[in-house]
């Protein structure tokens, strides 16, 4: 059971001078209850990499497979089982109301009204919506952070086995994306998650395995801690590492013995003052 | 997933028929025109013909291009050579007849001179449209209003609408395409159905379309007030384009013959 990219290669407008590989020989796999995380700088081949693995294009070599059934694009349509919230997923947005338009998606699967409506609510009770005040508003009444919400119901709604999201916080503030980061984790106990991000410090501390993305190759794909405990590698990708991971960098070099680094400010403070305790 | 965008109509080159200054091509598109509407025959026609084949190779822009242009008008184009050419029971010559309705050779000829001369017409404001970068373009057609603002004319809001609005369409359209895709990902399918229902399929594109846009109308207007834009009066330009010496004499020279042409011939 996995969403797999094996050997993918994608190249946009192939054949002409403007040709720009965005994907070199990729493997990965996502599978289902773990989140994970891709990150990548800008122009990495993040949003590709989701579009090949969602069937929105088509590699131009390797093979995609949906819980091990090969499926070849280019679809016009997303998998089945496969939800895509794409960047600025606000711009969906389009029915009277918020609970109709998170129904959308149900009734296209050919749910009854009934049917779409329970999935619905549903949905906008995961994003953290409440369905009594905000089912029945319009969707274009909603500020920056709720539309997102709104919207990334529309795509829960239809019960994906595999939850992609491109650049899920981007243009949100600080509550907003909290409460994204929230939805992520809750999603995971029922689907496969990727978020992609170039915000090295968002969706970490909640990440259960990490892909590095540079120049379209995968340079690290492991547990989320093993790249908490070698930071540098953050560089590799023309990332910053995040400040907290720096901090203890900064400390190391600077003499202090730490045994391991910390993501969580409260235990790297600790595993900074007992460093300084054992080196007195 | 391609949008399918009927725009996209500049072809960018540096061809000297691309670097002829606009409003200076805009007078020789006109000047073209007069020719074609004042030449009486087809030698005429030959004349305008071989000088749009001369124009259309200097430009280098791909033929294909041009006549993309002249498939769009080939209705009219059917049109025309129909109803000059049939006639009903015909009494002269007649090329071919079934029932009372005859091709008249004469008529054929009238029918074929209108249809090349359309033809024509849309190659001439095709090359216009396809060397010229839609903002130049309307900053010519500004300038060229401008003494119209004596009469009270609102040139410079004109001009100032064309500029936004053309420099809008591309972002519609990649908006638009965006807004395709994330439907269909929520399962919309836009080829199922008759045609009332292809048509409501495609209210989830049209209506976040529009609000974005009506959203983004008032965010650029606000944006625009807020630095002191009052209309279009009393505002210099940033790169005011010039006409050179090359220019004006390639206007004067090309207008003066193709005018002369058209009323010889
Ligand atoms: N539609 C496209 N046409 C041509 N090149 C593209 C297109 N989309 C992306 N690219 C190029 O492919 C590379 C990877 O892009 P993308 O996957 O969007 O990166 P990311 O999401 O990591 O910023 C970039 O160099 C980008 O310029
Ligand atoms: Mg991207």
């Amino acid at each position: 059971m996995s969403l797999a990219l094996t050997g993918v290669s994608y190249t946009y407008a192939a054949g002409t001078s403007f040709a720009t590989r965005a994907l070199v020989s990729v493997d990965v796999a996502f599978g289902p209850g773990e989140v994970v995380l891709v990150l990548g700088a800008t122009g990495s081949g993040k949003s590709t990499l989701l579009r090949v693995a969602a069937g929105l294009l088509a590699p131009d070599a390797g093979s995609v497979t949906l819980d091990g059934r090969l499926v070849d694009g280019p679809l016009a349509v997303v998998r089945p089982g496969v939800g895509f919230v794409f960047q600025s997923p606000e711009m969906q947005l389009f029915a009277e109301t918020v609970e109709v338009d998170v129904a959308f998606g149900p009734r296209n699967q050919g749910l009854s009204e009934d049917e779409a409506r329970i999935e619905a609510l549903r949905a906008l009770a995961a994003v953290g919506l409440d369905a009594e005040e905000f089912g029945t508003r319009s969707p274009f009444s909603l500020s920056g952070g709720e539309a997102r919400r709104a919207a990334i119901a529309g795509v829960l709604a239809m019960t994906p086995g595999y939850l992609l999201l491109d650049e899920p916080t981007a243009g949100l503030d600080l509550s907003g994306r909290e409460a994204v980061q929230a939805i992520v984790v809750a999603a995971r106990t029922r689907a496969g998650v990727v978020v992609v991000t170039h915000d090295a410090e968002e969706f970490l501390g909640v990440a259960d395995r990490v892909i590095l993305l540079s120049e379209g190759r995968v340079i690290f794909d492991g547990p989320a801690d093993e790249l908490v405990q070698s930071p540098e590698r953050f560089a590799e990708a023309g990332l910053r590492a995040p400040e907290i991971l720096r901090a203890q960098m900064l400390a190391r070099d600077a003499g202090l013995a730490l045994p391991r680094f910390a993501l969580d400010p409260l235990a790297a403070a600790a595993l900074i003052a007992g460093a300084r305790e054992g080196a007195r | 997933m391609k949008a399918p965008v009927p725009f996209g109509q500049f072809f960018p080159g540096d061809s000297p028929v691309h670097r002829l200054e606009p409003r200076a091509k805009m007078g020789l598109v006109a000047a073209y025109m007069v020719m074609l509407f004042t030449v009486d025959g087809f030698a005429g026609l030959a004349v305008a013909a071989g000088l749009a084949v001369l124009a259309v190779t200097v430009s280098s822009v791909p033929p294909r291009l041009v006549l993309r242009g002249v498939r769009a008008v080939s209705v009219i184009l059917v049109f025309t050579l129909l109803a000059h050419g049939l006639r009903w029971n015909p009494a002269t010559v007649t090329l071919v007849r079934i029932g009372p309705i005859g091709l008249d050779s004469q008529g054929a000829l009238t029918g074929l001179f209108f249809a090349v001369r359309i033809v024509l017409l849309v190659i001439g404001t095709s090359l216009l449209t396809l060397t010229t970068s839609p903002v130049r373009l309307a900053d010519a057609l500004e300038r060229l209003m401008r003494p119209l603002e004596l009469l009270r004319f609102p040139a410079g809001e004109v001009a100032m609408m064309l500029t936004v609005a053309l420099r809008f369409i591309p972002t519609t359209a990649e908006e638009a395409e965006k807004i395709v895709v994330a439907q269909v990902a929520r399962g919309a399918r836009f080829d199922r159905g008759g045609p009332l229902k292809r048509a409501r399929a495609y209210v989830p594109v049209l209506v976040p379309l529009f609000v974005n846009l009506f959203r983004r109308a008032d965010e650029l207007a606000t944006a625009m007030e807020a630095r002191c834009y009052r209309g279009g009066t009393g505002r210099t330009r940033y790169a005011e384009s010039r006409m050179t010496v090359i220019d004006q004499a390639a206007l004067l020279l090309g207008a003066s013959v193709m005018i002369s042409v058209g009323m010889v011939l």
